[in-house]
């Protein structure tokens, strides 16, 4: 340690909790294009009032991922910039919410396909958290960020080498919830990996443990895993019965984007039907939820979806216009790597005006896997 | 008691209970604080540790990961304290001087085993 100068640890008392939390209220309110000016307002410099914000925007992440983004990033740059003179943090207090808004920044962006800067966001979060005094939980849950960014790239080889090491530290230190997630993202390896039976059987033992510990989190992202898995396999009364479950706990509890995806699964229900007209709009409605929750890379995955299902019915002409409408998408949030053959093919024949089928479901095969 | 039957403030309570005697003494006797130095200076850990109890939105970690993280902090800030005053030129008895040298985590380690021999809850 340098002999740097450090103040005598003097506790202030500036802000009580219940101020904290009504200034993190506001704060969040408050319109993006104000915060930024009113933002000396709101008290930030206090580690009570970014306890309170940080416990707000983790609670928010599945009802606005976007809005929850722009909040986290301009407190984490207030709080990077504040002169060393100013806020009321004790011990390892700034570099832990600084450590804290990162990780919630890099949360969103993954949630938002947003991958490099999800990245970048979830190093900043472990630099900062190896400053804090007991940095290995903090460090942990940065882990299971890397981990389902993996998934979402479907590296599988890295989601299977990470995850056990992961969910050990998470089982060891009891932290349950953490622990169900990547048993979560575990299930859905498998599921990529063909092992559908085995998927399944995990996934139902985690939707249990997690109704158990009333994880809302948890069970709203298994509840869609489960009914696409139902659905795939044909066991659409289960699917449905699930849907019908799922569908107002994910309202009553704000999960957004589960909903969303839900909406998107009780497409694919539809369509296994037959019902191309009500599975069209079943997609159409899940897809404008998407676009208010600014979730690009969902939007242009459903954009393939349709336009397969429009192919079907043979209406090519909009077929072409809504994969015209993902490709911008897929460019700029350079979505699939490992599918550029396919997509070069897509391409290809759109320029020809012929869609290749094989090329777009290659393409969107991608995306449905990895969507929940 | 277990984490299940106590609420996260409980056990952040009970936790201080056992720890902060010891950490006043090693304040005082390993580091050199006055008494009411090692006072304030338990105040503010106090506060500190309130929070970081309310960080883990209901997931507490164990009493036992609790308590290492208190006596670390306490004796990593305390040591980065008295090193800040003897290179600023302040007084600190000589006696105390050499136990700068010793990095925080065995003080604590040693603050930590002696709680434990003198029969403190696991």
């Amino acid at each position: 340690m340098s002999g740097d100068l450090l103040p005598f640890p003097l506790a202030c008392t500036g802000v009580s909790t219940s101020e904290a939390r009504v200034f993190a209220d506001e704060y969040f309110a408050s319109p993006p294009e104000n915060r930024e000016r009113r933002i000396e307002e709101f008290r930030l410099e206090h580690a009570e009032t970014l306890l309170a914000l940080c416990q707000l925007l983790d609670r928010r992440v599945e009802s606005g991922p976007a809005e929850v983004l722009e909040a986290a990033k301009l407190a984490y740059s207030f709080i990077s910039h504040l002169p060393p003179d100013r806020g009321s943090f004790l011990f390892d207090e700034r570099e832990y919410y600084l450590g804290e808004l990162a990780l919630i920044a890099g949360c969103c962006c993954r949630v938002l396909s947003l991958r490099q800067n999800c990245r970048e966001w979830l190093d900043y979060a472990a630099g900062w958290f190896l400053l804090t005094a007991n940095s290995a939980g903090d460090s942990a849950r940065v882990s299971y960020q890397r981990l389902a960014l993996c998934m979402e790239e479907r590296n599988l080889v890295a989601v299977l080498e990470m995850a056990g090491p992961i969910l050990e530290c998470f089982n060891r230190t009891g932290a349950r919830e953490l622990a169900l997630k990547c048993r979560y993202v575990q299930a859905a390896a498998m599921r990529e990996a063909g092992q559908t039976e085995r998927a399944l059987e995990a996934f139902e033992q985690v939707c249990a443990d997690a109704r158990e510990l009333k994880s809302t989190r948890v069970l709203g992202a298994v509840f869609v895993a489960l009914g696409q898995m139902y659905c795939e396999m044909g066991k659409s009364d289960q699917s449905l019965r699930l849907v019908v479950e799922a569908e107002p706990f994910l309202r009553a509890s704000g999960d957004k984007v589960a909903l969303s995806k839900l909406h998107w699964g009780v497409g694919q229900l539809l369509q296994s039907q037959s019902r191309i007209q009500d599975a069209l709009q079943a997609y159409r409605a899940a897809q404008t939820e998407l676009l208010e929750l600014k979730m690009q890379g969902d939007v242009a995955a459903l954009h393939l979806v349709i336009a397969d299902l429009l192919l079907e019915t043979g209406q090519e002409r909009q077929a072409e216009w809504e994969i015209r409408a993902a490709l911008p998408i897929i460019d700029e949030l350079k979505m699939v790597p490992e599918g550029f053959a396919a997509m070069s093919l897509l391409r290809e024949s759109l320029r020809r005006r012929s869609i290749d089928r094989g090329a777009l479901r290659k393409v969107h095969g991608y995306f449905e896997e990895i969507n929940s | 008691m277990d984490n299940q039957r106590q609420t996260g403030s409980d056990l952040v309570y009970l936790v201080l209970e056992e720890t902060l005697p010891m950490i006043h003494t090693a304040l005082v006797s390993y580091y050199g604080f006055s008494d009411s130095e090692a006072e304030t200076f338990k105040d503010t850990l106090a506060i500190w540790f309130h929070r970081v109890g309310r960080r883990a939105n209901g997931q507490l970690p164990s009493s036992s990961d609790l308590r290492e993280q208190l006596a670390f902090v306490a004796c990593k800030y305390a040591r980065a304290l008295q090193v800040t005053k003897t290179n600023s030129g302040l007084p600190v008895e000589t006696g105390f001087a050499e136990s700068l040298q010793t990095p925080p985590e065995e003080v604590a380690f040693a603050l930590l085993n002696r709680m434990q021999l003198a029969g403190s809850p696991s």
